[in-house]
């Protein structure tokens, strides 16, 4: 059987190819994407699947719709840009119940994610071909689709690390403009009010600054403003968030020292003995490397690790200290996991008797770019055959996922891992019987979701609404006309375990709803005769 | 001859076996005790399927014979069966049917391993010397190398599936080759390829995915892309699709074999529900389903798909490279050398190279996510014996060097020594050797040590040694013996023949 294509015609249409614009042909699948990927996860109702996301969603709606708005509502563990990016959305009680205005703002990041990708590959291999194949490794990733359906803040980190990265690629390796390394200052900043991996970024690149202008054999005075400019921009965010914690809750290290921290929780982990990675080098290692060959795919993770060793033999000394960049978030997982500030369970290592075998293996995905500019390596040093057998590979991995074999692991940790958000009877029948008022619950513990209660945040009384937070555990019905206990949380030691409190609230109110977890109260007749009175 | 001369040698004084026509009575705490032909239940499955076969005439098991197949019978339709592909025991068959009337039914089923054994080891050189260029003394070594330096050697001499797969796959990969050279016979190699892949099907189910890379290497050389002056031709061999009839009758056959056992053509031996699971929960009692929506229930969660994850990938591979009771390289230390020479095999990877390695690769990741990477009571890493094949053909890679060849080949010979005296205690004692997560309640070895401790108590599984020569030497004497005269050939083979590259 014989195939004859006239060289005419098809150089005619090789020559428009070449013609496209693949910038805009980019921009234009990474937008069709992540329209497609959000409209099944809406169908699926697994927008807000991760109890954290509700949580980010809530604290943005908080800053402009709570009882006591204000930017305070920010607070101070969580790193405030991926709250205040959302903000223009989120007054919209559709965009902020579906989970649609988190979803917009990791969407564009998510685009200019897999734009960026496309412009550092082309930097790092000047190959627009292999940028494309990078663009499609990461912007294909199931996880990454994912990721950019729902408020977390993962995308827009990876957005900013990617533009800082991009900025500080191009200073390095295309004539040291100070434009360009302020730029990538200025992103570092943003990412450093993003997530707390973006302060790592601005310490590596501050490392690779100096490391790359003492081998250039660069005038100590010369690296010391190159230094200052740099530093003075991206250390900028670090200060920031340090002041803020100091003037708005006395402790410029609450994120890390009060009971709500990372850290905190993880001494909970440790104390069941629960937290393997703990002083544990290789362990963190393996841990972090599995999560993110997870994450990637294995199909694709092997041709990355390939590519990548490929690369550490083939390419210049300064591609390699800047390509160090893409492998920032490997080392910070690593280094996190270690010292007990992060915690990672993913069911391929972690031991089956654990409470739990699944949770916060998203940040695997923070490593798909740096997966997918190798991946695009390898296959740039391929023969064409063995190119088809990339490419089959590629298409391969999306084919074990409907057979069984892998799973979309961070959509699943949203879904079933300890990363999901509770979804509680007692939500749902708020829903239906709330009627007006305040309502008073403690929202850290998140067994009642507020956006699936349909209450309006202006009605909830939360730790967050000073004074009428701390007066309702004396006087709980001047204000709230709805009180949700949850078990072990503030409210229920506060209002149920004191024998006294617990005879004024049901003086007061009536238990309208009881669950094992959960108790729900409403504001009685005595009460409201009282409040008339 | 040289290689068939040293696989008929040394296959036949290791062949596992005992002398008579054994019975379904013959085997339960008896035949299937250790160092006997029996011991495990790979082997005793697929040979009572032989004995189904040739004494019923059926795939179906009876109460006797599936009791003593126990724990790898199936239930379904009212019927037992083995869990395992047919494949093995159908090629058993006529040797059963022939040792029957010598009265030596099972040596004579097991004597079956060996053809497949040898011919894979033909096949190593016949890869080597032709497709890779090297020279007949790389062909020999890689042939001797997988055949007595690797932990392969105990599994030719009972009847389990990998050395069958390894030569369809090795054959089928060398046939894709000979197809591409576009000779007068291609149309004959592209039949033998599908044909390979039927019948690799046939004897082991996750074999479709195993082949995979050969088959896609098939379709790629098929394509042919010429440019021309004005125009780009693209030529589609459509030998390709014409042969694959041979593929659709044999599969066919296979299906509806499936769907006249089973009920469904889609159900597969060993995705029907086992004789085990089925008593554990109280299913079935004196051959009857108690509740046949509970059995329907247990049924539709059965498929062969479920058996591989993801989720045990890293668990699989640590256990399959470095476990200190199946780690690859602690078995066969001799496939260091293979790492090396893959390596070197990088720096120029063409096509087939690819393919090769992506076999190897495909390998390790079906069998390192599957829910028993260590096969379960077994000698050495078994899942693995076709990356041993083709771990064996990437040595001369390594030793494609004129600078140090002495010193090289001395390395080579220290690490055949070593290797082949671990596979050689394996082939003449046991397969039964468990994971350590089992030995050490059981207060057992869990690797090759425990072979040892077989062979200082001259307890061997070899019908040779047992029958004719145990009342002369004692067994480590005789292992000393074969051992001494495998070193020689080998070295006959490093040192005596020139080692060059075509």
């Amino acid at each position: 059987m014989e195939l004859i294509l006239p060289k005419r015609k098809i150089q005619h249409i090789l020559t428009r190819l070449k013609g496209l614009n693949l910038e805009k042909v980019v921009i234009c699948l990474s937008v069709l994407f992540s329209l497609v990927a959000i409209g099944f996860f809406l169908s699926q109702d697994t927008l807000i699947a991760y109890g954290d996301s509700e949580s980010h969603l809530n604290i943005s709606k908080r800053v402009i719709h709570g009882l006591t708005p204000g930017f305070a509502q920010l607070g101070g563990i969580w790193l405030p840009l991926p709250h205040l990016l959302m903000l223009p959305f989120i007054w919209n009680d559709f965009l902020w119940r579906t989970g649609l205005a988190g979803a917009i703002v990791s969407s564009i990041s998510y685009i200019v994610s897999g734009f960026m990708i496309y412009k550092i590959t082309e930097i790092l291999f000047k190959d627009k071909l292999v940028s494309f194949v990078a663009f499609l490794v990461f912007s294909l990733n199931l996880n990454i689709l994912y990721m950019q359906s729902t408020a977390m803040t993962e995308l827009p980190l990876m957005a900013f690390f990617l533009l800082s990265t991009y900025f500080f690629f191009k200073y390095l390796l295309k004539g040291e403009m100070l434009m360009n390394l302020t730029i990538a200052a200025f992103f570092a900043f943003c990412a450093s009010l993003s997530r707390y991996d973006g302060w790592f970024l601005v310490l590596a690149e501050s490392a690779i600054l100096i490391v790359h202008h003492l081998l250039q054999r660069s005038k100590l005075r010369d690296i010391e403003g190159r230094f200052i400019v740099f530093g003075s921009v991206a250390f900028l965010g670090i200060a920031l968030w340090l002041l803020w914690d100091y003037l708005i809750l006395g402790d410029p290290f609450y994120f890390t020292s009060s009971q709500f921290s990372a850290k905190s929780q993880q001494q909970g982990w440790l104390a069941k003995g629960q937290l393997p990675t703990y002083h544990d080098l290789g362990l963190s290692f393996i841990y972090y490397t599995t999560t993110v060959m997870s994450n990637a795919g294995i199909f694709v993770f092997a041709a990355s690790v390939i590519g990548f060793l490929r690369f550490l033999f083939a390419k210049r000394l300064p591609h390699i200290i800047a390509s160090g960049l893409l492998m920032v978030p490997f080392v910070f997982y690593v280094l996190t996991l270690y010292i007990g500030q992060s915690i990672l369970f993913i069911p391929h290592i972690t031991p089956s008797n654990f409470e739990w075998t699944l949770f916060n293996v998203r940040y695997g995905t923070v490593m798909i770019p740096a997966v997918a500019v190798f991946a695009a390596f390898a296959f740039m040093k391929s023969s064409n055959p063995v190119r088809v057998v990339l490419t089959a590979l590629f298409i391969a991995q999306f084919a074990l996922y409907p057979i069984g074999y892998s799973k979309v692991i961070s959509l699943t940790d949203g879904v079933e891992g300890l990363s999901s958000a509770k979804k509680v009877d007692a939500q749902y029948w708020l829903a239906e019987n709330y009627d007006h008022g305040l309502l008073l619950m403690d929202d850290y513990k998140r067994i009642t979701s507020v956006i699936r209660s349909r209450v309006p945040m202006q009605n909830i009384i939360y730790i967050g609404s000073r004074p009428y937070w701390e007066e309702s555990f004396v006087t709980p019905e001047k204000y709230a006309r709805w009180i949700i206990l949850q078990k072990e949380d503030i409210l229920w030691e506060k209002l149920y375990d004191d024998k006294v409190m617990q005879g004024r609230l049901f003086k007061y109110y009536e238990k309208v709803y009881t669950s094992p977890e959960i108790l729900i109260f409403k504001r009685n007749n005595i009460s409201a005769q009282l409040t008339r009175d | 001859m040289f290689i068939v001369l040293l696989g008929i040698v040394f296959y036949s004084v290791t062949l596992r076996g005992v002398p008579g026509n054994p019975k379904g009575s013959d085997i339960k705490n008896n035949l299937d005790q250790n160092t006997k032909p029996l011991e495990l239940s790979p082997e005793r499955g697929r040979y009572i399927l032989t004995m189904s076969l040739a004494e019923n005439m059926s795939l179906s098991l009876t109460p006797e014979l599936a009791d003593a197949a126990y724990p790898d019978t199936g239930y379904s339709e009212g019927k037992y069966y083995i869990l395992f592909a047919p494949g093995v025991s159908l090629f058993a068959l006529p040797f059963y049917l022939l040792g029957r009337s010598l009265n030596l039914a099972q040596v004579a089923t097991f004597a079956v391993m060996p053809f497949f054994a040898i011919g894979s080891m033909i096949v190593l050189y016949k890869l080597s010397t032709n497709l890779l260029k090297f020279s007949n003394s790389a062909g020999l070594v890689s042939a001797i190398t997988f055949g007595f330096a690797s932990t392969a050697w105990s599994y030719a001499t009972t009847l389990y599936q990998h050395h069958v797969t390894t030569f369809f796959i090795l054959s089928a990969f060398y046939a894709v080759w000979k197809y591409k050279q576009n000779l007068k016979s291609s149309y004959l190699w592209a039949v033998y390829v599908w044909f390979a892949y039927a019948l690799a099907i046939l004897v082991d189910y996750p074999n479709a995915m195993l082949m995979a890379p050969v088959m896609i290497y098939f379709g790629l050389v098929s394509l042919k892309f010429k440019n021309l002056k004005n125009k780009f031709v693209f030529n589609f061999n459509p030998l390709i699709i014409v042969s694959s009839i041979i593929f659709l009758v044999i599969t066919g056959l296979h299906l509806y074999s499936n769907y006249v056992h089973y009920g469904d053509w889609k159900r597969l031996s060993n995705s029907i529900v086992s004789v085990k699971t089925l008593q554990d929960k109280k299913v079935l009692s004196k051959a009857k389903i108690k509740s046949q929506e509970e059995f329907k229930k247990i049924e539709s969660e059965k498929t062969a798909a479920s058996f591989f994850r993801e989720t045990n990938l890293p668990r699989g591979l640590s256990i399959l490279l470095a476990g200190p009771d199946k780690g690859i390289f602690l078995f066969s230390p001799i496939f260091i050398l293979a790492i090396l020479g893959i390596w070197k095999a990088l720096k120029k990877v063409t096509l087939e190279i690819g393919i090769l390695l992506s076999l190897i690769i495909v390998n390790f990741l079906l069998y390192a996510s599957f829910g028993d990477p260590w096969g379960g009571w077994a000698f050495g890493p078994r899942y693995l014996i076709l990356s041993m094949s083709l771990f064996a053909l990437f040595i001369p890679f390594w030793m494609d060097n004129k600078k140090y060849s002495v010193l090289k080949k001395t390395i080579y010979m220290i690490l055949f020594s070593i290797s082949s005296a671990i596979s050689l205690v394996g082939a003449l004692t046991t397969n039964a050797i468990p994971p350590k997560t089992e030995a050490i309640p059981l207060g057992t070895k869990y690797n090759f040590l425990r072979n040892f401790d077989f062979l200082l108590d001259n307890k061997s599984s070899s019908y040779v040694y047992n029958t004719f020569i145990s009342n002369f030497v004692s067994l480590p004497t005789f292992y000393a013996i074969c051992l001494g005269l495998l070193l020689i050939a080998a070295c006959a083979i490093i040192y005596g023949v020139p080692y060059k590259r075509k």
